[in-house]
């Protein structure tokens, strides 16, 4: 029978730990905790809040079961993302004390797990209210599967490796990407066992439960994906592509590359002064563990493992399928995607400092103390200015749109009770305007680039402060609803905001034009009307 | 290092964390409305927007003044970080002055002696502009440090070390900003003051222990003001000095003004509270007089406490802009000033001076914390206020036939809007700009403020409106119909300039301005 007694509570020293990460997580991104500010995708969901099926049509099938669960599908201020945040946290305690079990004094482990926690790779987590709650937990969610896979290499094999898989399911069935995590996990703990056995083949015995889970929970998303189509249910989109087993192994290569390259590459709120730490720290780690070779093929198998967890923290690139002719690749490339990171590097910077601590060479541990400690001051110091961008970029964009409305209303045509269909083409991020870059940054498509309104759901952002709503949805124009006065303005007059002609109103239509982009697309738009007409 | 820090009896031990942890939770409690809601005061526009650089300060020779923004905050102005770095120098420094004034070590001694200085309304001076709050609460830091360090050079046999490392805790904080040397001297003053009542160290004693501190305190002066030469400066008004010729009398109107100040009301340091603060001084005074045992001591006791008063004015007696009643200035002199007698207090003999020094602590710092949080009160109500006007004057702006985002203009913004007097009823007699009436949209500030939240940047750099933009049409536009916010014409745009009026007097201004330029 399975012993629950084995399954013991936290302890005091965890406790400790757990407290004091959520305690400076929560400082460093307690400006926008504290204002409530939300994300492109969120106006609906802070109005109505999400169903338990609301992720189905991207294959996000357990994505609110925690929401819903805890919070009733509900977006609060505080609570979401407090609550994320101590699930959270709580993930990076038991990953360290109970999955690889490193042990140190509990000032230095204290030190050592503030600054993983803090890490700013969860800006992007919280840069959506609708799906924060979900996000953090998942870390969870794998770790507990993590965790569980290691205990049936000890005892009770079927039931352990059953609940791992459950859990694992749970997690990728949400976001595939926490596979990152599991992935970088099993790999650290094959590569920290080998380091401590020597025997490849006793490795590759503690192999099996987490293979199997992995296997077992892709076979069974694979056939929910399949189900949810078959019922239409689910759509294909860019986010749910997979490689096929060829192209995987053909890019191996190249993303081993990228791996190392992001872990170099500064990007908005990740400066060059935390990569550079940051990779100094692995490169020390991934040093320590070579020079602990014994002869030649042990030097290969090490060198063997620590490429593979370069691989393992880019688990969700190598199997999503990234279509060259998408929006994103150019602006937000999956392998320097922050919010796929926050599964991977966290586990895998926290196992290199604490690797390291068990290194016999005391001023290896010190440095890496410094290391610690200076990493903390600097995430403290990227995520307050993350916060501080996003509440000016929201206040300056909940300002503008605030005057796009006043105008709107004030049309001489605009008729109140009336509902319009809008069209509204291009779109004015604010964000960006308050962040100060610096050298050799790139990307940053959610965390400072993207603007507040998704310019082709205008009934979103345009009903949510207006005391009578006026958009009833966003399309093209109809050709059929073109008026002379309206064909004037689209073929002579329209300008782009903040001029007197970016806005035009008649009785069905308010179209804005906001951006030059925006303003090209309508007369693209228009030009294609006229030759249907 | 270890054992340095040990000699110099720097390490803190259980106790100390926890007083330094205590007192810093506190410290921040009775600001934390400021430190959650982030606001800027009108210096600070442009740097909360950009980043602050090392040269940022020499146009007006604070050349050390962003030293500390560069190496803790990458030269960013951050929400909470600010406030909680420059609150962790204060405490550390308050903390490192109980000990240099020898007041009796205890948890509740020191947290109250901390936070009672702390927590005056003297700190909120330096939360109006955010971009100098860390180096201006960490510069009380170097200062004390620099005289705890001076004060063992006699005793240490590491002299020179400590003469160097004095000289720099003083050098830095006065190239940030120089009117630190009141605490310089009043702390000084003071602890010579104590030892000379409580230790009953000779004059010659303290003549022998002390003359290194002076003499750190005027090599770090002389360092000073050699670099002020090399410093690309402007003649800004805050580094004119006042002529020898004129300091006999100053000497005098300074001595008058230190003591005036125990009674003049500022906003949010009322009559009550300022008598309840004075009646603390006069007692530990009183005590001291009655401490003395020889006319001699009498005499010499009373010197010291008056020497020490003075020096709370010892800014305004070395510069020509008036400094007298400012309140950040007097965080540097006149807070120390208090911070001395409530030392006094507690280390006065018999024990009832101690019990009142206490009392004394357990109805003011709650008082200072009331008053803090009724100024931040004001302080966002106004802040809020201005900026939706700015809101509705960039809205005006848009809206305007004229303006086009895509052109670059030149902008002039004629008279301030200042709103958090209008959230105030208390009565005072000097005002405090920075506690009360200075403006979130200063008109000199017109083009960076314009822009804050706008999505685009219009206003051409250098801003300046020329001869040429002065037509006819603006001219009669001027001179004719315009009126001051929120009238229709508040706002004039044509292809070059863009003029807001904001109130008459700046509308009255404006008119005296272009008088020349009469067509």
């Amino acid at each position: 029978m399975l012993n629950i007694k084995s399954i013991k509570l936290l302890t005091k020293a965890e406790l400790s730990l757990w407290f004091y990460s959520f305690i400076f997580l929560c400082l460093g991104f307690s400006p926008v905790i504290l204002d409530f500010i939300w994300g492109n995708h969120d106006w609906l969901p802070i109005l109505n809040g999400n169903a338990l099926h609301s992720g189905l049509i991207e294959g996000r099938i357990t994505q609110y079961i925690f929401l819903c669960l805890f919070l009733d599908g509900k977006i609060l201020p505080i609570i979401n993302t407090t609550l994320g945040f101590l699930v959270y946290t709580l993930s990076i305690v038991i990953l360290n004390t109970r999955f690889f079990e490193f042990k140190t004094s509990q000032l230095k482990s204290t030190i050592i797990i503030i600054s993983i926690a803090t890490l700013s790779y969860i800006n992007e987590i919280i840069y959506f209210q609708f799906i924060v709650f979900s996000q953090l937990f998942w870390p969870l969610i794998i770790s507990l599967s993590l965790i569980f896979s290691k205990k049936a290499t000890c005892s009770h094999f079927a039931i352990f490796t059953l609940i791992s898989t459950i859990l694992l399911y749970l997690g990728i069935a949400g976001y595939p990407a926490s596979a990152n995590l599991f992935a970088t996990g099993t790999i650290l703990y094959l590569l920290h066992s080998y380091d401590n056995n020597n025997s490849f083949t006793k490795t590759l015995k503690k192999l099996i439960p987490f293979a199997i889970s992995f296997i077992i929970a892709f076979i069974c998303l694979y056939f929910s994906y399949q189900y949810l189509k078959s019922q239409n249910l689910m759509k294909d989109m860019y986010n749910n592509n997979i490689s096929n087993p060829i192209q995987i192994l053909l890019k191996l290569p190249n993303i081993l590359l990228l791996s190392i390259k992001s872990l170099l590459q500064p990007q908005p709120f990740f400066s060059i002064t935390y990569k550079i730490i940051s990779f100094f720290v692995i490169l020390i780690y991934s040093i320590t563990y070579l020079t602990k070779s014994q002869n030649k093929i042990n030097f290969i198998v090490r060198l063997f493992f620590i490429i593979l967890t370069f691989l393992a923290i880019k688990f969700s690139a190598i199997l999503t399928e990234e279509l060259e002719t998408s929006y994103f690749p150019k602006y937000d490339p999956i392998a320097f995607m922050v919010r796929t990171d926050f599964f991977a590097i966290p586990c895998f910077l926290m196992f290199s400092f604490f690797f390291i601590m068990q290194a016999s060479y005391k001023i290896l541990q010190n440095i890496t103390i410094i290391s610690s400690f200076l990493l903390f001051f600097i995430n403290l110091n990227q995520n307050l200015d993350y916060s501080k961008t996003q509440i000016l970029g929201f206040t300056s964009e909940t300002n503008l749109l605030n005057r796009i409305t006043n105008r709107i209303e004030s049309f001489p045509k605009y008729k109140l009770y009336n509902y319009y269909t809008v069209v509204q083409t291009g779109d004015i991020p604010l964000r960006s305007r308050y962040y100060q870059s610096k050298p050799f940054e790139k990307y940053g498509y959610y965390n400072k680039d993207v603007a507040l309104v998704r310019h082709w759901l205008p009934h979103e952002f345009y009903n949510f402060y207006t005391p009578v709503p006026f958009v009833l949805a966003s399309s093209a124009i109809n050709s059929d609803d073109l008026t002379p006065d309206m064909i004037s303005f689209l073929a002579t007059k329209v300008e782009t905001w903040p001029s007197p002609n970016s806005i035009y109103v008649n009785d069905k239509y308010a179209i804005v034009a906001l951006s030059e982009e925006g303003r090209r697309m309508l007369k693209e738009q228009f030009n294609s009307l006229i030759r249907n007409h | 290092m270890k054992k340095i820090l040990k000699n110099l009896s720097l390490i803190p031990d259980t106790k100390d964390i926890k007083i330094i942890l205590i007192s810093f939770l506190i410290i921040n409690f009775a600001f934390l409305y400021h430190t959650l809601n982030f606001m800027w005061g009108n210096h600070d526009v442009k740097f909360i927007k950009e980043e602050l650089l090392f040269s940022s300060g020499l146009f007006e020779g604070r050349f050390t003044q962003f030293i500390p923004y560069r190496l803790f905050v990458d030269g960013q102005i951050l929400p909470i970080l600010n406030n909680f770095i420059g609150f962790t120098f204060l405490t550390l420094a308050l903390w490192l002055l109980a000990k240099y004034w020898n007041i009796k070590k205890s948890i509740l001694n020191y947290i109250l002696f901390i936070t009672f200085f702390a927590t005056q309304p003297y700190t909120l001076s330096w939360m109006y502009f955010t971009f100098i709050t860390i180096s201006c609460l960490s510069w009380t830091f170097f200062a004390i440090l620099g005289l705890y360090l001076s004060h063992q050079i006699s005793f240490s046999k590491n002299k020179l070390i400590l003469t160097i490392l004095s000289i720099i805790c003083f050098y830095l904080p006065l190239g940030g900003y120089p009117p630190i040397i009141n605490t310089f001297f009043v702390c000084l003053s003071a602890k010579i003051t104590l030892d000379y009542i409580f230790e009953n160290k000779s004059l010659k004693d303290l003549f022998n222990i002390y003359k290194y501190t002076i003499l750190n305190i005027l090599i770090a002066t002389i360092l000073y003001k050699i670099s002020l030469n090399f410093v690309p400066h402007n003649d800004v008004y805050n580094l004119e000095t006042t002529p020898i010729k004129e300091l006999p009398l100053k000497f005098i109107t300074c001595l008058k003004i230190s003591f005036q100040q125990f009674l003049v009301t500022v906003p949010f340091m009322e009559i009550g509270y300022k008598i309840l603060l004075f009646s603390m001084c006069i007692i530990a005074t009183i005590g001291c007089l009655l401490k003395s045992k020889t006319p001699k001591k009498y005499f010499l006791s009373l010197l010291f406490i008056t020497t020490t008063i003075w020096f709370t004015a010892l800014t305004t007696f070395l510069v020509v802009p008036p400094t007298e009643y400012v309140s950040r200035i007097d965080f540097y002199g006149f807070g120390f000033l208090y911070a001395f007698f409530l030392c006094l207090l507690l280390r006065l003999t018999p024990k009832i001076y101690e019990s009142l020094g206490l009392i004394f602590c357990f109805i003011l710092i709650p008082l200072n914390i009331l008053n803090d949080y009724h100024a931040l009160k004001i302080w966002k109500q106004g802040f809020d206020a201005e900026f939706q006007i700015l809101d509705k004057v960039t809205e005006k702006i848009e809206n305007h036939p004229l303006f086009n985002s895509n052109k670059k203009y030149r902008i002039y913004i004629a008279g301030d809007i200042s709103l958090r007097p209008s959230y105030y009823n208390g009565k005072f007699q000097k005002d405090d700009v920075f506690f009360y009436s200075l403006p979130y949209l200063a008109m000199w500030q017109g083009a960076n403020l314009v822009q804050f939240y706008s999505p685009y940047n219009y206003i051409s750099d250098p801003s300046i409106i020329t001869p040429e933009d002065i037509t006819p049409e603006v001219y009669n536009f001027i001179t004719k119909d315009a009126h001051y916010w929120p009238h229709e014409n508040s706002i004039f745009i044509n292809n070059n300039i863009i003029i807001v009026i904001y109130n008459q007097y700046g509308l009255e201004e404006l008119k005296q301005k272009i008088k020349i330029f009469s067509p």
